[in-house]
C-alpha cells in the first residue's frame, strides 16, 4: 500500500520565490505564473486495510518531526489517485496550466536514513519503504503543449540557464500534468 | 604591480573575509565584490575567487542558482580570455552547476557535486584531510607554485562534495587530461582505502577539477582555512604538522605560510606568467 505525504511551509517559502525569480527574470521565462514547493515522502507499507496503515502514518507524524514539524509545516497524506483538498493547495493563477516536477536523488540518502530510523530506532517494521522528494508545481500560462515544453525545459539542468531543478548526474526528474501526477502516472513512469 | 583577484561574494558566502586575506598575504590585491555590481566593474580584475559558504542558502541545490546569476556569466566571458577562477567549495559548486568545469563540451552541465557517500551518515562533514598534487604543476592555475605530488593537510566542510557523472566514461577522460588536479590521499599520499582519508566517495577520488586550459578549478577543500601554520593541528601525520608542534609557542613563527597558502601562491604566479 502506498501513500504520499506532502508536506508545504506554513510560512512563505523563500524557496519557492528563488526558483519563481529565477526562471522569470534569469531564464526570461515570463508564462511562469507561480512556483510551489512541497517536500513528499513516498511510503510504501506492508498492511492489511488502508486504515491500518493510516494509523501507522498518523502516529509517525503525530508523534515524531520525523518527515515533518508542526511548528512550520502542513501536510497532506494522499492515497493513490486522491486528489489534494483546495484547503492544502489550489492553483493561485485561473486558466494557467499546472505542470508537476518531481525531482528525486539517485542516492536518496534522505529517504533512506529516514527509513532507518523508523524501523531501527521506532521499530515500525510494516513500512517497506520510504523515498524522499520534492515536488514542484509550476503554474504556466499559455496553451498546454507549450506549458509542457516549458516544464520540460526547467526540470533538467542542461546547459547554464537551460534548465535548474535538477541535475542530471545526481538527481532525476519527472515531469508531467497535474492530472498525470493525481493519476498516479508520474510514479508508473519512474518504476517503468 | 600587484595583480588584483576579485573576491565575488554571493548572498549566502561566509569565506569571502578569510578568503581575501589568504591572497593578500601571497601578494593579490584582492577585494570584494558582490554579485550585483555593475558587471563591467569585474572586467578588471586579472583573476577570480569564488568562495566557500551557502550561496542562496543551498535553495535548489548547491551553488544552482548562483551559477544563473549575470556574473557568471561575465566571469566566463573573462575565464574564455584566460583568466584564472578559482571555486572554493560553493565556489566550486557555482562552476559545476554554470558548465564551467570541467567543460569539455563548453556550456555543458557535465558534473554534480552530489551528496557525500560512504561516512555511515547523512550530510555535512567537516575534517581535516589529505590532498596530492596529481598533475603536473602547470597545469592550472592552483598548482602552478606547488611541488609535483605534493600533499598537502586541508580542511573540507561540506554535504554535497562528491564530484560524479551520468556521462560514461568521463572521469577516465578527466584523468587522461589530466584536469583531476588534486586527488584525496593517506597522509602518505597513498590512494585511499576508504572513509575517512576518501571523505565523500568522490569519483577517481577527486578534490579538484580544472577545465581543459587549466585557468577554471573547482577545488572543494578550504585552502584559505590552513593558508597560515597555526591553523594546522598538531596532530596530525605529515611534515606540515611536525613544523606546527616544533613551533608550539612561538607566536610569530606560528604566523608563517601553512599548505593552503600554496594554493593562493600559484594563483598570483599563474596570473603573473599569463600576463607576463
Amino acid at each position: 500500500m502506498r501513500f504520499e505525504i506532502l508536506v508545504r511551509l506554513i510560512v512563505p517559502d523563500p524557496w519557492s520565490f528563488t526558483v519563481l525569480d529565477t526562471l522569470r527574470r534569469k531564464f526570461g521565462l515570463t508564462e511562469i505564473e507561480e512556483a510551489t514547493r512541497f517536500r513528499t515522502w513516498l511510503l510504501s507499507l506492508d498492511t492489511p486495510r488502508e486504515s491500518s496503515a493510516k494509523a501507522i502514518i498518523d502516529r509517525l507524524l503525530g508523534e515524531t518531526a520525523l518527515l515533518a514539524n508542526p511548528n512550520r509545516d502542513m501536510w497532506f497524506v494522499r492515497s493513490p489517485h486522491e486528489m489534494i483538498p483546495d484547503s492544502f493547495w489550489r492553483r493561485s493563477i485561473s486558466g494557467s496550466e499546472v505542470f508537476v516536477i518531481r525531482v528525486i536523488d539517485i542516492d536518496d540518502i534522505i529517504g533512506r536514513a529516514r527509513q532507518e530510523v523508523v524501523r531501527q530506532r521506532l521499530g515500525i517494521t510494516e513500512i517497506k519503504s520510504i523515498t524522499f522528494s520534492t515536488l514542484w508545481m509550476l503554474e504556466i500560462a499559455g496553451d498546454s503543449k507549450r506549458a509542457r515544453r516549458i516544464a520540460e525545459e526547467v526540470a533538467v539542468a542542461r546547459r547554464w540557464r537551460k534548465g535548474l531543478l535538477a541535475n542530471p548526474h545526481s538527481q532525476k526528474a519527472l515531469v508531467g500534468s497535474l492530472d498525470e501526477y493525481l493519476e498516479g502516472l508520474l510514479d508508473e513512469r519512474a518504476q517503468a | 604591480m600587484k595583480r588584483s583577484v576579485a573576491i565575488i561574494q554571493f548572498p549566502g558566502v561566509n569565506c569571502e573575509y578569510e578568503t581575501a586575506r589568504a591572497a593578500s598575504e601571497a601578494g593579490l590585491e584582492a577585494r570584494i565584490v558582490r554579485w550585483n555590481s555593475d558587471p563591467q566593474l569585474l572586467r578588471g580584475f586579472d583573476g577570480y575567487i569564488l568562495p566557500g559558504g551557502f550561496s542562496y542558502e543551498d535553495r535548489v541545490r548547491a551553488g544552482a542558482i548562483a551559477a544563473c546569476d549575470d556574473i557568471v556569466d561575465v566571469i566566463r566571458q573573462e575565464a574564455n580570455k584566460g583568466k584564472p577562477v578559482v571555486g572554493i567549495c560553493n565556489g566550486a559548486q557555482v562552476l559545476v552547476e554554470s558548465g564551467l568545469v570541467p567543460s569539455r563540451d563548453p556550456g555543458s552541465v557535465e558534473l554534480a557535486l552530489a551528496p557525500n557517500r560512504g561516512m555511515g551518515r547523512l550530510g555535512y562533514y567537516c575534517d581535516w584531510v589529505f590532498v596530492k598534487v596529481s598533475c603536473e604543476p602547470e597545469r592550472c592555475v592552483i598548482t602552478y607554485d606547488l611541488d609535483p605530488g605534493e600533499i598537502l593537510p586541508i580542511p573540507i566542510a561540506h554535504a554535497q562534495g562528491r564530484f560524479t557523472s551520468s556521462i560514461p566514461g568521463l572521469f577516465d577522460k578527466l584523468e587522461d587530461a589530466a584536469q583531476i588536479v588534486l586527488k584525496y590521499c593517506t597522509p602518505d599520499g597513498d590512494v585511499p582505502g576508504g572513509f575517512p582519508e576518501d571523505p565523500n566517495g568522490s569519483e577517481h577520488f577527486a578534490a579538484a577539477i580544472c577545465n581543459p586550459e587549466g585557468n577554471v578549478v573547482a577545488l572543494m577543500p578550504h585552502p584559505e582555512r590552513s593558508a597560515w601554520l597555526r591553523q594546522v593541528p598538531a596532530d596530525l601525520k605529515g611534515k606540515w604538522s611536525q613544523r606546527r608542534r616544533e613551533l608550539r609557542g612561538k607566536w610569530q613563527e606560528l604566523e608563517g605560510k601553512g599548505p593552503g597558502m600554496g594554493v593562493f601562491r600559484s594563483m598570483r604566479a599563474y596570473i603573473e606568467a599569463s600576463l607576463s
